[in-house]
C-alpha cells in the first residue's frame, strides 16, 4: 500500500513544488517527510545544505528520514540515475511498497548548467517508472530562471503546493516529445573560435591520437584516459550509426577541453540514449553503451539535434 | 612454452596468405616482423598478456583471438597482463567478459589503467576483475 498523494498510483509519482519562501518550502516538504515517517516508508532527503538545514529544523524529529548530500548526489545525471536505480531496487527487494525522495535538482540558480538536468527531469519519468516511487522536486522561484521553470512544468506530471494540495499538471509533456524538441545546450565560448583540431571521418584510433596530443597539457592522465575512451566511443558510434561525413573538432582552453563529434544523420532514435544504462547482454558487443559511458566519464555531455545533423559535445574539465 | 627459456620463430609466406590471415597471425605473436596488428594477445606467465590497442578496427579479430586463447575455465581465474595495453574500448571489455562468462571463469586484468577499472564497474562486467596499476 502506498500512503499519501501517491496512494493508488502505479510506478513513479513525479511531483514538483514551486516555492517563494522558506515557509512555502516547509509547507510542502515537512508533510512529505513526516508522511513517510508515519507510514514507515523509506524516505530520503537529497538536499543542498541550505534546504537540508531548513528541513531538519522544520521536522524536529528526523528519525526514519535519510539525509543525503544533494550536491554529490546530483553531480552527473547519468550517474544520478544509475545510483538511484540501484538504491530503489535494493529497497524494493527489502519489501518497500513506496519510497519517498525529495531532491534538490541543480540549475543555474544553484550554479549548474541546466540542459543536462532538463534531460534528466524528463528522462526519469521513464527511468524510474518501474519503482513505487514518490519523488518531489522543489524549485525556489526566487533563484530559478524562467526558462528552467518552463522546463520544470513540462517535465513533472504532478504539482504540490504549500497549502497541502496535490494536482495533476496539465503542462506535462511526454518525455519523448520533450527530449526530441529539447532546445540546444548553450554554446561554450571556446566553440566560438576556430577549432584547434579538425578531422573528417577519422578512425577512432586517429581521433584518440589527435585528442591526446591536444589535451595532455591540460588534463591529468586519469582525465585524459577518461576523455579518450569517451571520444573513441562517440567517433565509433558516429561511423557505425551516423551518416558521413563525421567531423571531429576540439578546442583547448586553460581549464577544459571541448570535443565535438558531428555527423549528418538524425542522431539516436532512442530519446533516452546516454542517460540510461542498457544491460550489456541486451545488445551484441555492448552497442548502445558508448554514449552512456561518455556521459559518466565526462564533465558535461551536450547533444544537439539539428536539421543538418547530430552533434555530441564532450567537455572535460582540467584536474 | 611461456614458462621455459624457449624462443620460436614462425615464418609464413606472405604470398600465400591474405591480409586478414596475416593480421590474425600477427596478433597472436608477441613480436611480429613485417606484420602489423593493432593488438597482441599471447600466452605469458602466469596466464595471458594483451598489448596494444583494442577498438572497433580490431574487434572481430580480437573476439576470434580470445576464443582461441581462453578455453574452459571451470570457475578458475586467468590473469591477463595488460600493463602494455594502451587502449581498450567498451566493446573490447564486453568481448573479454563474454568470453570469461562463456567459459565459466573470471579474467583478471592485471596492471590496468584506472579508466579500465571504472568502465568495468560501470558496465557491471562481473566476469572481469580489474587490478589497477599503482
Amino acid at each position: 500500500m502506498r500512503s499519501g498523494a501517491a496512494a493508488g498510483h502505479a510506478g513513479y509519482f513525479h511531483e514538483t513544488a514551486l516555492y517563494a519562501s522558506d515557509e512555502e518550502l516547509l509547507g510542502v516538504v515537512v508533510p512529505f517527510l513526516r508522511g513517510g515517517q508515519e507510514a514507515g516508508e523509506p524516505t530520503l532527503a537529497v538536499l543542498a545544505p541550505g534546504t537540508a538545514a531548513l528541513a531538519r529544523d522544520g521536522l524536529g524529529d528526523t528519525d526514519g528520514v535519510t539525509f543525503v548530500g544533494g550536491e554529490a548526489a546530483y553531480a552527473n545525471p547519468a550517474q544520478t540515475i544509475a545510483d538511484y536505480r540501484a538504491r530503489f531496487a535494493a529497497l524494493v527487494a527489502r519489501g518497500a511498497t513506496q519510497i519517498r525522495v525529495v531532491g534538490d535538482v541543480p540549475h543555474p540558480g544553484t550554479g549548474a548548467d541546466w540542459h543536462a538536468w532538463a534531460r534528466y527531469e524528463a528522462a526519469i519519468n521513464h527511468a524510474y517508472a518501474d519503482f513505487p516511487l514518490w519523488g518531489l522536486c522543489p524549485y525556489d522561484v526566487r533563484i530559478t530562471p524562467d526558462d528552467v521553470l518552463d522546463d520544470v512544468l513540462r517535465t513533472h506530471p504532478h504539482i504540490a503546493s504549500a497549502c497541502g494540495a496535490h494536482r495533476p499538471n496539465a503542462a506535462f509533456e511526454d518525455p519523448r516529445d520533450f527530449l526530441a524538441a529539447r532546445p540546444l545546450a548553450p554554446v561554450d565560448p571556446l566553440e566560438r573560435r576556430d577549432p584547434d583540431l579538425e578531422q573528417v571521418d577519422p578512425t577512432p584510433a586517429a581521433a584518440r591520437r589527435a585528442i591526446e596530443a591536444l589535451a595532455r597539457r591540460v588534463l591529468s592522465q586519469a582525465r585524459l584516459d577518461d576523455l579518450l575512451l569517451a571520444v573513441s566511443e562517440i567517433v565509433a558510434n558516429a561511423g557505425l550509426h551516423g551518416r558521413a561525413p563525421v567531423v571531429l573538432r576540439a578546442r583547448r582552453g586553460a581549464d577544459r577541453v571541448v570535443v565535438s563529434v558531428a555527423d549528418a544523420g538524425p542522431g539516436p532514435a532512442d530519446p533516452f540514449a546516454g542517460l540510461l544504462a542498457q544491460p550489456v547482454g541486451a545488445r551484441p558487443h555492448g552497442a548502445g553503451m558508448g554514449l552512456w559511458i561518455a556521459h559518466l566519464l565526462c564533465t558535461d555531455v551536450a547533444l544537439r539535434r539539428e536539421a543538418h545533423g547530430f552533434t555530441v559535445r564532450l567537455t572535460m574539465a582540467a584536474g | 612454452m611461456a614458462r621455459r627459456p624457449f624462443s620460436a620463430l614462425c615464418a609464413y609466406d606472405r604470398a600465400q596468405l591474405d591480409t586478414d590471415t596475416l593480421t590474425g597471425l600477427a596478433c597472436v605473436h608477441p613480436l611480429a616482423h613485417g606484420l602489423r596488428a593493432p593488438f597482441q594477445l599471447f600466452a605469458d606467465d602466469p596466464g595471458l598478456a594483451l598489448r596494444g590497442e583494442v577498438d572497433l578496427a580490431g574487434a572481430q579479430l580480437f573476439a576470434k583471438a580470445l576464443q582461441h586463447a581462453v578455453g574452459p575455465l571451470d570457475g578458475a581465474e586467468v590473469v591477463v597482463d595488460v600493463h602494455e595495453l594502451t587502449f581498450i574500448d567498451v566493446r573490447g571489455l564486453a568481448t573479454l567478459a563474454r568470453q570469461a562468462h562463456s567459459q565459466a571463469g573470471v579474467l583478471v586484468l592485471r596492471g590496468a589503467r584506472a579508466v579500465v577499472g571504472r568502465a568495468v564497474d560501470l558496465l557491471g562486467l562481473t566476469a572481469l576483475r580489474v587490478e589497477v596499476r599503482p
